[in-house]
């Protein structure tokens, strides 16, 4: 199925997401000055320390006031608000291909990944965005020019889904990558071995990435409400299986909410922000629900 | 085990319906693509096995429902089963209840024969299973179908068996099983059907045994029959008035009259000094009495018993052992029942047709008009005349009219003839040398069946006197004839015929004319060639007679002079012989004066009566019987057909100048035979009951029977499997 750009954008989702704005939960590394402290002391306009000039440092930061009472050249520090990067990581496993509506969880995540795109492109941010199965699809460095919002959607759009996925080493690999630390939003269903999906996920949060993971699942994923006899054609090699759904439906739902709670309490666990993502809810509503949540609890620890 | 509609157990196939239900829904599924396969997997692998057993367990339910279901409309029946708790085998049922009058015996015990079958047959009734069907059947030589299709209202059947009566027929059980077998064969019915025959074992009721047992056999697996005897297992002695005929065939007033009463003993044992009585009308005294000194075992007596009637009308005579009730305990045997028209004088026609010789002698008719009416005042008043003047001569005042020698006719006197026999009159044709034997063939044998033969060539040479035949001497069945089986009532084999035109017994391509009735033989010659005598045998008929219209015809072979018999000149023989035509003649003109047991009473009306009303009084039930007046073959007839007990009945006109006549019904002097048939002769396949009335008849049958059905307790079965697969399939497919 095509996806236009202009499917990918929810304008009430945006609407709403740039009301709220994306409050990175920590200080986070930027190169672009804007609400997000950075970790590091630069050049922002509120001055944090001195330190002694080396060669290279821009002249314009030199204390003069210092130099002439220590005859020393001593560079002004500051703890400035700066841009952040954010990550996106979208998962374009088959399995994500599954719809039981009118969107799959790929077509519901490609809008996930949209609107965050573009909230955070707004907000002066960058972004960079990576389509995955089991290694990177496709990958949009990061961009902190609005312009650069075109070429996102145009990837998104163009993505048709893989066969097989690999979230573990995905995430090892970005991790590898992305020395600094930004923020990762991963968009996936986490249909892979759960724990080498939480050892990528250590690995971006052992770096020092904030990582938010938006877990996509399909209603009939979570309710499995299938009645007579059913086949079900695996979509990830698999074999079909035939069975009574409804006779077994409260042990799918056990395991699965098993699976479901395994994935948060690893997110929680390494302070990863979990967001449910179920497909059939207006996407509008999730995002606003996370970021009102995000928000909040920016402010908690800004006090 | 058995199954009384086993083909439904071809029902059982239908346990692969199920299966193959299953197998077509394991095809019919859809097909969902599906990403969360590891949990499906995972799910289906935890219930995998549970899934398996319980889908084993709804398959193993639902085909022993198919089959189980099959099985209760095989309806299966058992005969171990005892206890009633499961339903006795519904059946459809016929009983035959023996009504001949040898059931109305008391026994030694005292007690009556049809009363013991009676409860017999209301026993059968209560032994029946609830919802089975009856019929119930009145069985002697005639079948009466009180209810003669099986009705499940068993109080209807009770009330016809306590409505019963017996009946005054003799016993053929024959019919009344043929028409149980063919009322039950073509039932669509899977109930057992029975047939139970309630009878004190007549040997006589049992004569078409063969028959019998061909319907057993017949219908063997599909009716079971009964035989339940009755009554005393030995036979009683029994003495019958079997027989009283009236001899001398006329009846004039004040004349006397000789009855020939016959008495029979059907004991091993002789009887001796047995008394008769012989009554007229209502009289309490008998008019004569005869005093047999002894009846052989097995034998029979006739004696005579004489009385005037004074007055013209109708006299019931009737002929009784003097002590019935010491005579012996069957009592509808003892009496015998005849009515009589007593009648002032008679008139005869003899029609000469050779009258050429001057001595009177030597006419024709001579030796008949001296046999007739011997005296100048007899009551038999003969007229003589010429074939020519017959059209002249109104034939209607005239009881007979006898043709002698009349070599033929003109056609007016054909059609006078036969209005003369369509009003009632007798005719009697002797042939003679002047005869035009063609023309009698043809115009009254052929062309008008008048004539109950047509008159062969002549044989023999009357010319000479050693060549000759004789008439039977034994073993007389014409009515007319049958008082000579009693040889001391005088012999007819004296008589000699030297030539004689034969007589064809049977004739083919009898008459279809609808006024002729079927030709009889009256009296046979001896069998034998001309000069060689062949004792033993009878030879061909002497005399044949049929009717016509309401009259009748006797046709000689011989002549009624002397030319080829010496018959004319045997005053012993001819007097009681011409008498005898005569007067059965007459008994024609009154047929239905005496009747046998079942033969319908009819008066016929004159035309202006056809809405005519009448009564007859059946004095044995007390009973009176309106009669309303019925067109038969277009004449209105007042008919009563209930004359199954012997005795005298009224019958009455309605009407100011109404008179009361009276007539007889004789019951089957077979039945007075009161031997046994022995179980051992009985049909084989019949199961054949001693009823006692203390015996416990219920379980007896009830043990023959096929059993207990079964099939409402495996329908239980079946409605508890139903439930069981409806809670297990509920309760299997919720989500685990």
């Amino acid at each position: 199925m095509d996806v236009k750009h202009s499917d990918l954008l929810d304008s009430e989702a945006i609407s709403r997401a740039e009301a709220l704005g994306l409050h990175a939960r920590f200080v986070v590394e930027g190169y672009m000055s804007g609400e997000h402290k950075s970790p590091y002391r630069g050049f922002a306009v509120e001055f944090a320390q001195h330190r002694e000039y080396t060669h290279g440092d821009d002249t314009r930061h030199v204390d003069w006031k210092v130099e002439a009472r220590t005859d020393r050249l001593f560079v002004k520090q500051y703890e400035q608000e700066t841009n952040y990067v954010a990550n996106v990581l979208l998962d374009g496993s088959e399995s994500m291909m599954y719809a039981s509506g009118s969107h799959t969880k790929l077509q519901y995540g490609k809008m996930i990944a949209a609107v965050l795109s573009f909230i955070i492109l707004h907000q002066r941010d960058a972004v960079a965005l990576g389509i995955f199965d089991e290694d990177m699809k496709d990958y949009a460095p990061r961009s902190d020019s609005k312009a650069s919002l075109n070429d996102i959607m145009s990837r998104l759009a163009a993505f048709k889904g893989s066969e097989e996925t690999d979230i573990g080493s995905t995430l090892h690999n970005m991790a590898v990558q992305t020395p600094r630390r930004g923020i990762f939003v991963i968009i996936s269903d986490f249909f892979d071995e759960e724990e080498v999906v939480m050892e990528g996920i250590q690995h971006l949060r052992f770096i020092g990435h904030e990582v938010i993971v938006f877990h996509t699942l399909d209603p009939y994923e979570l309710e499995f409400p299938f009645n007579g006899l059913v086949e079900f054609d695996g979509l990830e090699n698999i074999p079909r299986i035939l069975t009574r759904p409804a006779e077994i439906r409260q042990t799918y739902q056990r395991e699965f909410d098993a699976f479901q709670s395994r994935i948060k309490e690893g997110c929680e666990k390494n302070g990863v922000h979990y967001v449910l993502v179920d497909t059939s809810e207006p996407l509008a509503q999730i995002m606003s629900n996370y970021l009102s949540f995000r928000m909040r609890t920016s402010k908690g620890k800004q006090q | 085990m058995s199954f009384l509609n086993a083909i439904m157990l071809a029902g059982i196939a239908a346990v692969s319906v199920p299966i193959i239900i299953h197998l077509l829904n394991r095809r019919k599924f859809k097909t969902v693509t599906w990403a969360a396969m590891k949990f499906v997997k995972l799910s289906v692998d935890q219930n995998q096995r549970r899934m398996r057993i319980e889908d084993l367990i709804l398959l193993l339910i639902r085909c022993a429902l198919v089959a189980l279901l099959a099985l209760a409309l095989a309806r299966p029946a058992s005969k171990d089963t005892v206890s009633d708790a499961l339903g006795q085998t519904k059946v459809t049922a016929f009983v035959i209840l023996d009504n001949s009058y040898s059931m109305d015996l008391q026994g030694r015990d005292g007690k009556n024969t049809f009363e013991e079958a009676r409860s017999a047959a209301q026993e059968t009734l209560k032994a029946l299973p609830s919802g089975s069907a009856v019929g119930v059947l009145l069985a002697s030589d005639i079948v009466q179908g009180v209810i003669d299709e099986p009705t499940y209202d068993l109080n209807q059947a009770e009330q016809a068996i306590k409505d019963a009566n017996v009946g005054h027929h003799a016993t053929d059980l024959y019919p009344a099983v043929e028409y149980a077998v063919k009322a039950l064969k073509p039932l669509q019915t899977a109930q057992p059907k029975e047939v139970y025959v309630i009878t004190d074992g007549q040997a006589s009721g049992w004569r078409q045994n063969s028959e019998i047992q061909q319907l057993i056999v017949d219908n063997k697996g599909s009716i079971n029959f009964y035989v339940l005897r009755v009554g005393e297992d030995d036979f009683q002695a029994n003495l019958a008035v079997t027989k009283m005929d009236i001899s001398s065939g006329l009846t004039p007033i004040n004349h006397p009259l000789r009855f020939e009463v016959e008495i029979a003993n059907h004991g091993v044992n002789e009887r001796q000094d047995v008394t008769i009585d012989l009554f007229v009308n209502d009289e309490e005294s008998p008019r004569d009495q005869v005093n047999i000194p002894s009846v052989v075992a097995g034998g029979t007596v006739t004696v005579p018993l004489f009385t005037r009637l004074e007055k013209e009308g109708y006299y019931a005579i009737r002929a009784a052992f003097k002590d019935p009730e010491q005579a012996d305990p069957l009592a509808a045997d003892n009496k015998n029942h005849l009515v009589v028209r007593a009648v002032k004088e008679l008139r005869v026609l003899l029609v000469d047709g050779d009258q050429k010789g001057s001595d009177v002698r030597d006419h024709e008719s001579f030796f008949l008009q001296v046999a007739l009416s011997p005296v100048a005042d007899h009551y038999v008043q003969v007229d003589v005349k010429a074939p020519e003047e017959l059209t002249q001569t109104g034939l209607e005042r005239y009881t007979t009219v006898i043709m002698t020698n009349v070599p033929r006719f003109q056609e007016s006197d054909i059609d006078l003839i036969k209005n003369y026999l369509r009003s009632g009159g007798g005719l009697i044709f002797y042939p003679g040398d002047k005869v035009d034997r063609e023309y009698y063939n043809e115009e009254l044998f052929s062309k008008h069946g008048i004539l109950p033969s047509p008159w062969g060539v002549a044989v023999g040479d009357a010319g000479q006197d050693e060549q000759y035949v004789e008439f039977q001497k034994r073993a007389f069945e014409h009515p007319v004839t049958s008082p000579w089986n009693n040889p001391e009532f005088g012999s007819l084999g004296v008589a000699r015929t030297f030539r004689w035109h034969p007589l064809e017994e049977k004739v083919d391509g009898e008459s279809k004319l609808k006024e002729s009735g079927l030709p009889r033989v009256v009296l046979r010659y001896e069998k034998k060639a001309l000069g060689v005598q062949e004792e033993g045998e009878l030879g061909g008929p002497a005399i044949m007679e049929r009717n016509w219209g309401k009259g009748k015809v006797y046709q000689f072979s011989s002549t009624a002079d002397t030319d080829w018999c010496d018959l004319p000149i045997r005053g012993a023989s001819v007097v009681p012989l011409i008498y005898r035509i005569i007067g059965s003649i007459q008994a024609n003109q009154d047929s239905g004066l005496n009747l046998k047991v079942g033969q319908p009473f009819r008066k016929t009306l004159a035309v202006h009566q056809s809405s005519a009303e009448g009564f007859v009084f059946d004095p044995g039930l007390s009973r009176t019987n309106n009669l309303t007046a019925q067109t038969i073959n277009g004449e209105p007839v007042l008919q009563f057909e209930d004359t199954h007990r012997a005795g005298f009945y009224s019958f009455q006109l309605k009407g100011a100048a109404a008179t009361v006549q009276r007539f007889a019904v004789q019951p089957n002097q077979r039945e007075s035979d009161l031997r046994k048939v022995a179980d051992g002769d009985l049909p084989a396949g019949a199961d054949v009951i001693r009823w006692k009335s203390n015996s416990n008849f219920k379980d007896m049958v009830q043990k023959k029977r096929v059993g207990a059905e079964l099939w409402l307790w495996v329908l239980g079965i079946v409605l508890l499997l139903a439930g069981l697969e409806t809670f297990l399939a509920q309760k299997f497919s919720q989500s685990k």
